[in-house]
């Protein structure tokens, strides 16, 4: 390149990485100011001018976590979240294992049986889904929240396509060596899918965590809330007086918190796992 | 003639398929299969179950009301399958486009996939709060008078931006990747030509990904119908005058508000066609762009 | 250390027929190697013998059990593929021992042992505690030879075992196959797209085409007496060459007649059933040479292409129609254009059925060697 190209690139590059910052930052604000409206005692900002960091951050937090009891929406929320997690994982593992490794009749009928389900998103099922479960006696309880989350179309899937992707000899030395499938699950899958299995954990967490609509209708008693719901209890117990706004976006800060973090952590196996995906 | 299905006892295949069986069999297609049936019966939990066969269809063909929610879920869902693909295609261009520090910009574009509705919900009430939004006094100084707590447009459009916002970086997620694997010897091939940058993602990025957009329209247009739902909840519950009453919510409030059973297993069921309708078009589409490979 | 014998195995994938009734015999320490082109049927008759596909038809027997049914654990083979196979998180330790303790058929101290014993012959002892990702290919290989090695198995099963190796590697490897079986004498069934792999490794070599056998022989005997135009064709590189000619006779003599050459044809038999019928005459490249001077079986040719490859000069000739190759010796003053006079080695022939393919003549067949194959002497 003669030096006026790259002279050219860099001003180029420059301007791409201004543009790049502004979008960036555009994208970020908002909940920069929610961050900084959680230091604060009172949470009225009608200027910019306003936004300077208050001092009240750590008072403003317990009184969210203790006072107000969030914890135990969060506690909620992290008991729902694991478990799906863990008991979808778990389930899926053994259904992409029989669906890539066994061999038997009408097996394709059976794939799509499970695919279909992605048609039947909890929104257009909660109406009759509230009154199963309420029947079943299960309505206000863990298990409402959890239970009908463990079948999962899109983590079969995932978990399909990465098996498929892995050698047919490895399976089928196991196989002559006399290993057995759940052995072979284990001891060879397992290791040999960590990216992805860490991948498709923190999509299930990030989804579950999320859930709102569920929650808010087949929970009842405040003691078994989950975050995003509480939130909304956290407005209504905060509203009286000038403290409900850095209460709520304190709240608002805690529950976006965990799956931001695991976001952050797990960024790479997680882009891994969306291309997968898609296929 | 390698093959990865080496095991064949079908005892053991249906012992470890059981619990997904099961779970999807109770808690998804059971559900499914009765909000079809109880949508010919108007029910409620105190007066129990009356067959009125079409008539919670009729009800829903004849009320304006509802077909304005419909209306108005179609021209939302639109606007954030437009508004959130168009700023995701120029963000992760951007990216694309970035030779040294690309990651530290995809982290502070990607996170909002983990941002949970209820937060975007929230958040977004406060800085564009009437009274007391951190922009509200900027604004008005421009001669708009930030009213949409009352103004029904305004409320769509301040709801629409949340839920932009929510769902960029999912997308770009997606188009990053779709992105980073255009072969290099095509954007060689065009920077020779002398092909401008915003040609070269029209002219070619764009063709290429198609795939994956075809992908992001369905999932976007999901999310714009389903995924908004605490958002509307928090910020507005359906109004000013149902100007944000979109039909997710729609079908919350005919449920958990008035308590008519028969009739929201009416509306389930029609949104149910609305999501096959949705899949069985991405299917087509994705088929007749197959070619540009995956 | 067993034999295996294969009667009338049939195999179909969803209607294709990949194996159409096959018979073999495997005999007890026998070191065979199966060839043929891809899609031939060897790796799924391999497939077969491990138990990893079940046969549609016909039964497999190893010793005198039946195994048809037989689930491959319970078969005691060992298999080992071109990609070895080896999961890339164990260590190379690990990956050997792993199936055994599987298993459970084996104690701790018989694993370590045989460990032990294993990894000192293939020189892979200070290779142990890596994993695969830090082993080269031809160490990967070893690995993988160690993990069949040590569950001394009745029977090694190899699918293209040296294929994924570079040509240097692959020679090296060949040369330590052979000694390793002709240190433990176990029955090995090796699989190969390579002819020269298939003569160099097996005491009997099995070609396979289109899901049939078409010929179990010893290697020198399957080059001098292939049974069919296939095997002729496959064997032998470059391959036969195949002239059309009329068979005519004077009633003692017999010669092979084309537009512009007659040969001569020793006597042998088989020729009095296709005198004055046609055929196909077979003649290997280095079975022709480029004369000094005329005589009664020679004839001239053009010559279209010479490639110089160092110990021999490849020439591509035409006469009449017909096109055919063979080695002259090395630095003749010959161009493309030039033409040649040929002779033919006589006691080099073949005659084959121009429809069925079978062979019908072979000009040696008057004194065919005996067979001592290494397969008696290591009985």
């Amino acid at each position: 390149m003669t030096s006026e190209r790259i002279r050219r690139f860099e001003t180029e590059q420059l301007t791409l990485h201004v543009l790049a910052a502004t979008v960036a930052f555009l994208i970020v604000l908002p909940v920069v100011i929610a961050a900084l409206v959680s230091t604060k005692r009172a949470g009225i900002v009608t200027s910019i001018g306003d936004l300077a960091p208050g001092g009240h951050a750590l008072s403003n937090y317990r009184r969210a976590l203790i006072g107000l009891e969030f914890w135990r929406y969060m506690l909620n929320s992290f008991v729902m979240s694991v478990a799906v997690v863990v008991g979808k994982l778990i389930v899926s593992l053994l259904a992409a294992l029989v669906i890539v490794y066994y061999r038997f009749p009408y097996k394709n009928a059976v794939f799509l049986f499970i695919l279909f389900t992605l048609l039947l998103p909890v929104p257009v099922r909660f109406v009759p889904l509230y009154r199963l479960t309420t029947e079943l006696g299960m309505g206000n309880t863990i298990f409402a929240i959890t239970v009908p989350y463990l079948a999962s179309a899109t983590t079969v899937f995932i978990l399909r396509q990465h098996f498929l992707s892995i050698p047919a000899s490895l399976v089928e030395t196991a196989k002559v060596d006399g290993v057995g499938p759940l052995r072979f699950l284990w001891s060879v899958l397992v290791p040999m899918s960590r990216a992805v299995l860490v991948g498709v954990s923190v999509i299930m967490f990030v989804y579950t965590w999320n859930q709102y609509l569920w929650p808010l209708v087949i929970i009842n008693a405040e003691s078994l809330q989950v975050a995003q719901v509480g939130l909304n209890l956290l407005r209504g117990q905060a509203s009286t007086g000038e403290v409900a706004w850095s209460m709520v976006m304190t709240g608002s800060i805690l529950t976006l918190l965990p799956p931001l973090a695991l976001l952050v952590l797990f960024r790479r196996q997680l882009l891994e796992t969306f291309t997968i995906q898609q296929k | 003639m390698s093959t990865h299905e080496v095991f064949t006892d079908r005892l053991q295949a249906g012992v470890l398929l059981l619990p997904t069986m099961v779970v999807s069999l109770l808690f998804l297609y059971y559900p499914t299969v009765r909000a079809i049936g109880l949508s010919f019966y108007q029910a409620s939990l105190a007066r129990g179950d009356v067959f009125v066969g079409l008539e919670n269809y009729r009800r829903l063909a004849g009320s304006t009301e509802y077909l304005r929610s419909v209306l108005l879920s179609v021209l939302f869902a639109t606007c954030v399958v437009v508004g959130v693909m168009a700023v995701a295609l120029c963000v992760s261009f951007l990216i694309h486009e970035i030779e040294v520090g690309k990651g530290l910009y995809l982290v502070a574009v990607i996170w909002p996939y983990a941002l949970p509705p209820a937060v975007a919900g929230l958040v977004f009430l406060f800085i564009a709060h009437p009274n007391i939004g951190i922009f509200t006094s900027y604004i008005e100084a421009l001669g708009i008078d930030v009213n949409w707590f009352s103004n029904g447009p305004q409320a769509f459009v301040v709801v629409l931006i949340a839920a932009v916002w929510k769902q960029i970086g999912y997308n770009v997620i997606f188009m990053t990747a779709a992105l980073g694997n255009v072969p290099e010897s095509l954007t060689e091939t065009a920077e020779l030509d002398g092909v401008s940058r915003t040609q070269r993602l029209l002219r070619v990025y764009v063709p290429i990904i198609s795939p994956t957009l075809v992908f992001l329209v369905i999932m976007n247009t999901i999310y714009g119908f389903f995924g908004t739902f605490a958002m509307v909840d928090l910020m507005t519950k359906g109004g000013p005058a149902g100007a944000t009453n979109i039909l997710i919510y729609d079908l919350y409030r005919t449920a958990f508000q008035f308590y008519e059973f028969g009739f929201a297993s009416a509306k389930s069921v029609v949104l149910f066609v609305a999501v096959g309708l949705l899949m069985y078009g991405q299917f087509r589409l994705s088929d007749r762009y197959a070619y540009y490979g995956g | 250390m067993t034999d295996v014998t294969l009667q009338n195995v049939r195999k179909e994938f969803d209607g294709v027929v990949a194996v159409k009734n096959i018979d073999l015999q495997i005999p007890d320490g026998a070191f065979v190697t199966v060839v043929g082109p891809s899609g031939c049927g060897k790796s799924t008759t391999l497939r077969l013998i491990a138990g990893l596909e079940r046969a549609t038809d016909g039964t497999i027997q190893m010793g005198n059990e039946d195994v048809t049914a037989v689930e491959p654990k319970d078969r005691d083979v060992a298999m080992v593929f071109q990609n070895y196979a080896l999961y890339p998180h164990m260590t190379a330790r690990r990956n050997i021992t792993f199936g055994m303790k599987s298993a459970g058929d084996f104690s701790d101290e018989e694993i370590d042992r045989q460990v032990r014993e294993a990894t000192a012959v293939l020189d892979i002892d200070d290779l142990l505690d890596r994993k695969p990702g830090e082993l080269s290919g031809g160490e990967r290989q070893r690995v993988a030879l160690g993990r069949a090695l040590v569950r001394d198995p009745e029977v090694f099963l190899m699918d293209e075992p040296l294929s994924n190796l570079d040509a240097k590697l692959r020679i090296k490897m060949r040369a330590e196959l052979a000694k390793l079986h002709s240190e433990f004498e176990t029955t090995t069934i090796y699989v190969t797209h390579d002819q020269t792999e298939a003569l160099t490794l097996g005491d009997r070599v099995v070609v396979m085409n289109d899901g049939r056998i078409q010929q179990v022989d010893s290697p020198q005997r399957l080059y001098d007496y292939p049974e069919t135009r296939f095997v002729a064709e496959f064997i032998g590189d470059p391959a036969m060459n195949m002239l059309a000619v009329d068979i005519s006779s004077d009633g003692t003599e017999y010669e092979a007649v084309g537009p512009t050459f007659r040969i001569p044809l020793p006597e042998g038999d088989g020729l009095e059933t296709v005198a004055g019928g046609q055929a196909l005459l077979g003649v290997r490249p280095e079975s022709l040479s480029v004369a000094d001077s005329a005589d009664r079986s020679s004839f001239a040719a053009e010559v279209t292409v010479t490639e110089p490859l160092g110990d021999s000069l490849l020439l591509e000739c035409r006469t009449g129609d017909q096109e055919f190759k063979l080695h002259a010796e090395p630095r003749t003053a010959v161009e493309p254009g030039d033409r040649v006079a040929l002779t033919v080695e006589t006691e080099r022939l073949h005659l084959f059925d121009p429809q069925t393919g079978a062979a019908i003549y072979h000009a040696a067949a008057a004194q065919p060697p005996e067979e001592t194959g290494p397969i008696d002497s290591t009985l």
